[in-house]
């Protein structure tokens, strides 16, 4: 058989047919077998007596913010934050809760204590959960225009940056239930 | 190689032309390749459950792993398991201890989890967290939500994250 040493330049056709069909099937499989809504995770925390740090932190001031829904406004009632320490009492808007003052008297008191996360919330009215969900929202984010809120670790000297207000949102209603 | 497919021949002039399809299958790569990353980018697939309309945030972190607790507007179930029913997001008082604070039949399922996870995690040496995955429709009142947590703290179960649709 007589091979020759001379290229020869020869048309070839892949088919690519198969290939596309695949890549279409997948495509279409993806597509419907995606969910578009991004589910995301609130926490939610309930009062557990720890006697261990509870002795610990006896020594050291006390800080502690409770938010109380009333019918007609929003009590907000902080205890060693400084100058925003006391009882502030927010109204109601149009009957409905004040967030925005709601936000910008939590935002005070985070710049008094910004090592501080907790929040204990309590309702005195009935609300649905997607208000309570409104109100976890309040109490957690904080926005860019509130500034910038830091504080030093005292282990090891570093500035620690704070993006959130008070994200450790505690039911504590619950507090007297759960405890044993 | 000549990216094209070859078409039809004319049938006047006999000639021959292909079809660029190169960008075509450029862009079907580039597609399935995001798509393959964003399903597989989730921590925890959580299926959202029928018949609810979960409320919205503004922020909220990755769902992790732990009991799927879903209150609907008539029932709550336990890992896709029907519990209790309720009427308007309401558990009658009947189904309920404690001064109506506990929720009976979810208590007794909820402690079986728990007594089984720990015997579990005994054997694998992973720590039992007591994490549970709160799916609630919006309307259901704050009420039976205190309900469920409170049972769901005295099965032993006190970390809860409420599952939100992110705005």
């Amino acid at each position: 058989m007589f091979h020759s040493k001379k290229h020869v330049a020869h048309d070839f056709e892949l088919n690519l047919t198969p290939i596309i069909d695949c890549f279409v099937t997948l495509i279409c499989f993806l597509l419907l077998s995606t969910t578009y809504v991004n589910l995301v995770g609130l926490d939610a925390k309930v009062p557990i007596s720890v006697p261990a740090s509870s002795a610990k932190a006896d020594n050291e001031p006390k800080f502690k913010l409770e938010l109380v829904v009333k019918a007609n406004a929003i009590e907000l009632d902080a205890s060693g934050a400084g100058p925003a320490s006391g009882r502030k009492t927010i109204s109601n808007v149009a009957g409905k809760p004040d967030f925005v003052g709601l936000h910008a008297a939590l935002v005070k008191i985070k710049n008094e204590r910004p090592k501080e996360f907790s929040l204990y919330f309590t309702s005195q009215v009935e609300m649905d959960y997607e208000l309570l969900v409104r109100f976890m929202d309040t109490t957690r984010n904080l926005d860019a225009k509130d500034g910038v809120f830091a504080f030093t670790d005292e282990r090891n000297g570093h500035t620690v940056k704070v993006d959130t207000l008070f994200p450790d949102f505690v039911l504590a209603n619950l507090a007297a239930q759960t405890a044993k | 190689m000549r990216a094209g497919i070859l078409g039809k021949k004319a049938r006047r002039g006999e000639q021959d032309f292909y079809l660029q399809i190169t960008s075509l299958i450029d862009t079907l790569v580039i597609i399935l390749v995001f798509m393959l990353m964003t399903i597989g980018s989730g921590s925890v697939n959580l299926e959202m459950a029928s018949n609810i309309k979960l409320p919205w945030s503004t922020q909220g972190a990755d769902l992790t792993q732990g009991l799927k607790l879903v209150a609907r507007m008539d029932g709550v179930s336990l890992e896709q398991e029907a519990i209790v029913p309720m009427k308007d997001g309401v558990i009658a008082h009947n189904l309920t201890s404690e001064d109506g604070k506990k929720v009976t039949v979810l208590f007794q399922k909820m402690l079986t989890k728990a007594q089984e996870s720990r015997k579990a995690a005994d054997k694998t040496g992973v720590k039992f967290e007591g994490k549970v995955l709160v799916q609630a429709d919006k309307a259901v009142p704050l009420k039976t939500i205190k309900q469920l947590l409170y049972t769901a703290a005295r099965a032993g179960y006190n970390d809860f994250k409420f599952a939100v649709v992110r705005q």
